[in-house]
């Protein structure tokens, strides 16, 4: 039953995912741009504080 | 693709490179011991018996790299000594090793802290260039005494 199922949507067109419909760049990604930026520094300013606390105890 | 996306991506792989190129450089200068090599073993029922341990406690080195050789002994739940004075401005290299569990050795506010596991001699060299008192503590969690395991590093004018 459920092969059937599957055979079906790939015989309707309009069903079938193409390439545009994953195209990112008409998707507004502004504000997973922002949080992953700011993770990022996050964890490079992490890194920095703990490296001049190491070098400031040298 | 999202220019967003070539962002972040960049970012990310940048990040990366710039990290395994820093493993890579102290791995190799960052006077790191492999596990097979430049490390010294002890038998953790036998610490007592090494000239070193018997006695613990700050000695005068011949070796022109640091003034001192400080020894410690680490165990449930105490070190030995309980209290040492350094002179300032003095590099001391301090070896510690234990006779029970795993402890860990930390001079609060310093860079001296590692990890002391049986059957190694656990050691780092330090310049101490600040007067004042210094206290040292477990940091590796060993039993029902460990909040209570302390020491006092003195550094004197
Ligand atoms: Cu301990």
């Amino acid at each position: 039953m459920t092969e059937n199922k599957n055979h079906e949507i790939h015989e309707d067109d309009s069903q079938v995912e193409t390439h545009e419909d994953h195209d990112h760049d008409s998707l507004n990604l502004k504000g997973t741009f922002l949080m992953v930026m700011a993770l990022g520094g996050t964890i490079v300013v992490g890194w920095v504080l703990a490296f001049l606390l190491f070098m400031s105890r040298m | 693709m999202h220019k967003y996306e070539k962002i972040w991506l960049s970012f990310g792989t940048v990040s990366l490179a710039v990290f395994l190129l820093i493993l890579l450089v102290s791995a190799l200068h960052g006077g790191h011991s492999p596990a097979a090599s430049g490390i010294e073993t002890i038998h953790p029922e036998h610490v007592l018996d090494d000239e070193r341990f018997a006695n613990p406690g700050l000695y005068e080195s011949d070796d022109p790299d640091y003034d001192y050789d400080l020894y410690f002994v680490a165990s449930a739940f105490r070190y030995d000594p309980a209290e040492v004075e350094i002179p300032v401005g003095s590099r001391v290299k301090v070896s510690v090793a234990t006779t029970d569990v795993i402890h860990g050795f930390q001079i609060t506010g310093t860079n001296v802290n590692f990890m002391v596991e049986p059957s190694l001699v656990s050691n780092y060299t330090y310049t101490f260039n600040h007067p004042g008192e210094y206290l040292v503590l477990c940091n590796e969690y060993c039993g029902i005494g460990h909040t209570d395991m302390t020491s006092i590093v003195k550094v004197v004018e």
